[in-house]
């Protein structure tokens, strides 16, 4: 049977302003398949209360987007082989400039992004200067997705597409919705080497398994990290995700 | 559809759509049951006889004399949407969306409200098409609001309170877009300003536009003239849209809007006259915002322009000449309110206010034959325990 990915998410600039490196190569040390880098906004449409709350901590913490790059900069030498996406709003992005972005994220060593309030319809200009600058730009679907918007979004993806596991925000949930199948199975029939990994509600071993025994790829961790992290630190974190990892 | 893309919702730069996948098909499945809704013949009979029966419109043009004395000069009209049933015209938007909403199917109503009349208007809507009815508010607001919210409870309505960040109107609006987010298979979302992402600008404005159409007729019928220039306060900008839209096209006609000046340089809520582009809950707009694209608390004493965006056709409008936009101070704002109820006998909202209190600065520019229209866009029964502060 093939790997499956493990995808953790995190909020960078918590629960220390430098807490981000050093939870980097600990997600690094145990073999993540990719590593999320929430940048955190002060209006996050799409975050529960688990990030929203982190949000709040990192940005006052004094987090903000030239910090980030520096901090995954400073340890891009010791974490060569690891696949960095930055997770954010598009504001922010907007606002610093979508191309002197783009350039600082590649040059501290990122290879993907992931914009969640940026919707097929709204990418061109920032698809132009991924490509320019070689950063894959990862999509999401949702469960409310309709099957001309899957096709489209497979067919431009690349490295994996990520399934949204319920209509909502971000947050660990005790079941994954069991409807994900036929959506999978379409992306599939549409580009079948896109990988496809669900995300929004995985909390635990049985969670990630549901999620993997409806033709997922792999499994986005966000909100049952950050909660474990805010409770017991990132040994603890890491410690579930080493759990799922076995196990899937 | 003159300066947006129908199909893109676009005015010139401004607009999009800047929202999570998930509501991308309802916000589609929207436009298209809205576009064909307002070529109804039946759907804007049903919508025209409720303004007229229900709302209670057309709603005067009033010629107040005593402030035009006042100022010595010209001729001041009020628009008088305070009059409107539930005291703003922002029922006139939650009755064209709510019936929306039953040709969509959806049987739950999420709303965000910040003075509390669109939180009121969406609930009156809601008890008249029998429809479940959830309003955000933010806890600052629900305090300052009071009355607002018990009107809201009494016509059924549950009442959400917001409590994070600045407890306000962005806040309660970034709740009811996670609610929707949420719960988009059966909950349609009546936003309350034209702003958000495409479609609501152009359907909050095409709701609106009654205003600015009855106004134009009025004033044409009674004066022979188009008016001067039109006033309207903005703080998402739906009161002021609706009365712009019937005289865009009318190059004589100055349009402008007054934001929220609030106590000073650091502490306000001027969007359009000291903001940036950028994005919230959903538009590309003016937005209050560092320079990480991050937005801060702002301020205002009317808590329906206490907002950090704007609807994207007054950025458009601004950025293209074709509207100016100024700002009023809280006490400006207060004074304005205090002269009319003195002069008139009758009690603006303070988001009404910030338009009348233009009049001291525009007035001396008129000439005795010009004609001053300011929307006078809800009463200020709402307002009585901030009021009762400045008595």
């Amino acid at each position: 049977m093939q790997k499956k990915l493990l995808i953790p998410f995190f909020s960078a600039g918590f629960p220390e302003l430098n807490s981000t490196a050093q939870i980097i190569l600990e997600l690094h040390k145990l073999g993540s398949d990719y590593i999320e880098i929430g940048l955190p906004h002060s209006d996050a449409l799409a975050d529960g209360p688990i990030i929203q709350s982190a949000s709040a901590v990192a940005l006052e913490n004094g987090l903000n987007i030239d910090i980030l790059f520096e901090q995954v900069s400073s340890i891009r030498e010791q974490i060569q082989t690891a696949k960095l996406i930055l997770f954010t709003y598009y504001n922010p992005l907007l606002v610093y400039g979508l191309a002197k972005a783009l350039q600082k994220w590649k040059q501290a060593g990122g290879m993907g992004l992931l914009v969640p309030d940026l919707p097929i319809e709204e990418t061109k200009e920032i698809l132009e200067i991924c490509k320019k600058e070689n950063i894959k730009l990862i999509f999401l679907i949702a469960p409310t997705s309709t099957p001309e918007r899957i096709k489209r979004i497979a067919e431009i993806s690349e490295e994996f597409l990520y399934l949204v596991s319920v209509t909502g925000v971000t947050g660990a949930r005790s079941l994954v919705n069991e409807s994900l199948k036929p959506i999978i199975e379409q992306i599939k029939q549409v580009k079948p080497s896109l990988k496809v990994v669900i995300g929004f509600g995985i909390s635990n071993v049985e969670t990630a398994k549901q999620a993997l025994n409806q033709g997922a790829d792999g499994v986005v961790i966000g909100s049952a990290f950050m909660k474990i992290l805010q409770e017991n630190g990132s040994k603890a974190a890491c410690n579930l995700l080493n759990e799922i990892k076995e196990q899937i | 559809m003159n300066a947006v893309s129908q199909l893109k919702g676009r005015f010139g730069n401004y607009g999009g759509q800047y929202v999570p996948e998930t509501l991308m098909p309802a916000l589609n499945e929207l436009e298209e049951v809205f576009s064909i809704a307002i070529k109804d013949e039946n759907f804007k009979a049903e919508f025209y006889d409720l303004l007229q029966n229900y709302v209670g419109r057309p709603t005067p043009l009033y010629e107040a004399k005593r402030l035009t004395e006042h100022y010595k000069t010209g001729k001041i009209l009020l628009k008088r949407e305070d009059l409107n049933h539930t005291g703003a015209h922002k029922i006139n938007n939650a009755l064209g969306q709510a019936l929306l909403a039953k040709k969509l199917g959806k049987k739950r109503i999420i709303a965000e409200t910040g003075a509390g009349q669109h939180g009121v208007a969406t609930a009156t809507a809601c008890a008249l098409l029998g429809l479940d009815c959830t309003i955000f508010m933010g806890a600052k607001d629900i305090e300052r609001q009071e009355p607002n919210v018990f009107r809201m409870k009494i016509l059924g309505a549950k009442v959400q309170a917001v409590t994070n960040g600045a407890q306000t109107l962005k806040e309660a609006t970034s709740s009811a877009i996670r609610d929707w987010v949420t719960n988009v298979q059966n909950t349609h979302y009546i936003l309350g300003t034209a702003s958000g992402p495409h479609p609501y600008p152009i359907m909050v404005r095409e709701f609106q536009s009654v205003i600015g159409n009855e106004a134009k007729e009025q004033c044409l019928r009674k004066y022979n003239k188009l008016p001067d220039c039109v006033l309207a306060c903005i703080g998402g900008g739906s009161n002021a849209i609706g009365i712009f839209q019937a005289f865009k096209e009318d190059a004589g006609v100055r349009l402008i809007g007054l934001e929220a000046g609030g106590l000073n340089e650091n502490k306000h809520a001027s969007t359009l006259t000291k903001g940036t582009p950028g994005i919230l809950h959903g538009t590309l707009s003016y937005l209050i915002q560092d320079q990480y694209g991050r937005i801060p608390e702002v301020h205002s004493i009317s808590a329906g322009m206490d907002y950090p965006g704007v609807g994207p056709e007054h950025s458009h409008l601004k950025d293209i000449g074709r509207a100016e936009y100024f700002s009023i101070t809280d006490s400006e704002a207060l004074a304005g309110c205090k002269l009319l109820a003195r002069l008139e006998g009758i009690i603006p909202a303070l988001e009404s206010s910030h338009a009348l209190a233009y009049l001291d600065k525009l007035m001396p520019q008129i000439k005795s034959d010009q004609i001053v229209i300011v929307n006078l866009s809800g009463r200020g029964d709402k307002d009585i325990p901030i009021l009762k502060q400045y008595l």
